[in-house]
């Protein structure tokens, strides 16, 4: 297993029974928290969405929470020693306009409806059609990505601590399926939260002891000796930089596409704005998420960049083992004594189970609302969609643990993650954004555009990948085209199709339409509780950052 | 598709919440706890660290940090608890 890349450093771990330790404390404190809420699980509201009862710096930190999963945690190392500094622009350009924009300008739409889910939303502005291919499209996501994220987390234990493949697999279905079950999605969002501040817990010491060990910030550059891997923006005229896309496509594409795309219309995060106690709770929590966000990158970089230096071969060959998406773990054996180690481990591993978590929670709430009472079965009482939810879960986890059995068929499961996106939730944004701000937009010419959109995108995907009629260039590029010529495409069909159709009457789409909604009445008491001063003090931070990494 | 008929549980909101913090920071305060005791009476590899007892350290950060966000969630349950009748009637 490891002959490739200990021929290069020491990463044969220091494990003791103080690392299993921790790891045991993590786990028992997890069940401990689905315990004391199942007594609380007692409507299908309780179950799907918390009660909304839930404080905003709770629901903020597992906004972020969510977005950590497996995949982010392993992906930002990766990317870090891939692209350097650059990979800050998934944190910074990719995320944080996004999150103020649904923040300040979606959020009352969704919390402001009542409604349980993005697809239920969908049903209130377009139709039944519209919601129901959302519902569908966006429960295969979401059980491809746990599978992914599943699969993602067995190979770092099996790769860093000899663990089976399977064993990994199954003991990680066994134990979301327990603590799911017994807290439904409080018990998820729990976990996000409680995983937040394990992973800062984690990451920072070895971002600490990572840059002691090279001689500083300073020595680091020396190290790594590519100043392309230490400027933001100053490479990025043309597309000689390590991203391989100029400054247009990092706005366009990054900026715009796929991080709108995913902040506004994946339920798997709005889901926990909805979660939120009330609509100003509901409006701050992406707002009280930027600032983690903002910081995140420092948590990446520096192992991601560090580990390089110790590693050299590191992503050159020998599959996923030494592929760029060990870095984190790899530093985190290389420098991580026993104690420290099992911090990491756990910090790693609550990763994981929230990635999955998060994504089984959206499914079942999907699944139940947007499905099952839609189609099969209408007027159950709320007992039996509650028992519903809980069955859904299970199947959902085994459905995952498949999916990860086809995850491990993949070359590289970011490029996968990728494709799934630009297929589905590029599409969406378009959608949402006709229909918030254009009354205009009619039902049957949101369902057409979104049809339209999707296809297009697969069969880009399908003439690029299998077909080799053309090529958009990296993974990246190729991705980050497919997201925005989806979007394109969905925004004109859908644009051409409502000038056809009938619209919906006005007086049915207040709430709905930005237009026809009368501003909402909100007053914050605290002058630091209000959205514009957040959204103003994530701006502020969000330029100072980039003007001086510049 | 309202669910009017499913919010009966928002009162129950209040004291869920600072459980949290009180979960949270117990949990962050005991893994810090017991890498601090590791620092000071185990055997560890300080060599990878730089020589730095960091569990000791980091340990000791956790520890406090744990406490006190821990301290402050007890404290405000507590508050909660005891305002709990004002503060549904202000907010109807």
């Amino acid at each position: 297993m490891f002959t490739l890349a200990s021929l290069q450093a020491n990463i044969s771990p220091d494990i003791g029974w103080v690392d299993y330790l921790i790891i045991a404390i993590y786990f028992a404190v997890t069940l401990g928290i689905g315990l004391a809420l199942r007594k609380r699980m007692l409507s299908s509201e309780d179950f799907f969405l918390s009660g909304r009862s839930l404080p905003s710096w709770v629901t903020g930190l597992a906004f972020v929470g969510a977005n950590l999963g497996a995949l982010e945690i392993l992906g930002m190392g990766a990317n870090a020693a891939q692209y350097g500094i650059l990979q800050a622009h998934f944190y910074w350009i990719g995320a944080i306009p996004a999150m103020i924009f649904v923040a300040i300008f979606m959020m009352p739409f969704y919390y402001g409806s009542k409604t349980h889910s993005v697809p239920g939303f969908l049903k209130l502005r377009y139709n039944e059609a519209t919601r129901g291919f959302n519902a569908i499209t966006f429960g295969i996501l979401t059980v491809l990505t746990s599978g992914i994220n599943m699969y993602a987390a067995a190979l770092v234990f099996n790769v860093l601590l000899g663990w089976s493949l399977n064993a990994c697999i199954w003991l990680a279905a066994l134990f979301i399926m327990v603590y799911i079950l017994l807290g439904g999605l409080s018990s998820s969002i729990y976990n996000e939260t409680l995983q937040f501040f394990l992973i800062v817990a984690g990451l920072l010491p070895l971002t600490i002891i990572g840059l002691i060990n090279v001689g500083g910030w300073s020595g680091l550059q020396a190290k790594v000796n590519n100043p392309a891997f230490f400027h933001l923006w100053a490479g990025t005229a043309g597309s000689n930089n390590p991203f391989g896309v100029n400054f247009i496509g990092i706005i366009l594409g990054l900026g715009f596409v796929l991080s709108f795309g995913y902040w506004c219309t994946d339920f798997l995060v709005v889901q926990r704005a909805l979660a939120a106690e009330d609509q100003a709770a509901a409006q701050r929590t992406p707002l009280i998420a930027t600032f983690p966000k903002l910081f995140f990158p420092f948590l990446a970089i520096a192992p991601g960049l560090v580990i390089l230096s110790v590693m050299p071969g590191l992503g050159h060959g020998g599959g996923f083992n030494n592929s760029y998406n060990m870095a984190i773990p790899f530093a985190m054996v290389h420098y991580f004594p026993s104690g420290l180690l099992g911090l990491g481990l756990t910090a790693l591993l609550a990763s994981f189970m929230s990635g999955m978590a998060g994504n089984v929670t959206a499914f079942n709430t999907v699944w139940t609302y947007d499905i099952y009472r839609s189609y099969i079965k209408r007027d159950a009482p709320d007992r039996h969609y509650l028992w519903m939810g809980r069955v859904i879960t299970v199947a959902g986890i085994l459905i995952s643990v498949g999916t990860a059995y086809l995850a491990a068929s993949f070359n590289s499961i970011m490029d996968y993650v990728q494709v799934l996106f630009s297929i589905v939730n590029a599409p969406l944004l378009a959608t949402f954004l006709l229909g918030m701000f254009w009354r205009r937009t009619t039902p049957w010419g949101g369902f057409f555009g979104l049809l339209i959109g999707t296809i297009c995108s697969i069969a880009l995907w399908v003439m690029e990948q299998f077909l080799h009629i053309f090529s958009f260039g990296t993974s990246e590029g190729s991705s980050m085209w497919r997201a925005f010529i989806a979007f394109a495409v969905c925004f004109v069909a859908t644009f051409v199709i409502s000038l056809f159709t009938k619209p919906r009457p006005e007086t049915e789409l207040k709430g709905l339409v930005y237009s026809l909604t009368p501003k909402a009445e909100v007053v914050e008491t605290a002058w630091y509780k209000r959205p514009i001063v957040l959204a103003a003090a994530a701006i502020v931070i969000f330029v100072v950052l980039n003007i001086i990494f510049f | 598709m309202s669910q009017n008929d499913v919010q009966g549980m928002q009162p129950s909101g209040q004291k869920h919440r600072m459980s949290i913090a009180l979960t949270i920071g117990a949990t962050i305060g005991l893994i810090g706890l017991v890498l601090l005791l590791y620092g000071l009476f185990g055997h560890a590899d300080y060599s990878r660290s730089d020589g730095i007892n960091i569990n000791l350290w980091w340990g000791l950060l956790m520890f406090v940090f744990g406490i006190v966000m821990a301290a402050i969630g007890y404290i405000s349950s507590h508050r909660q608890a005891t305002n709990e009748p004002a503060a549904l009637a202000k907010e109807q």
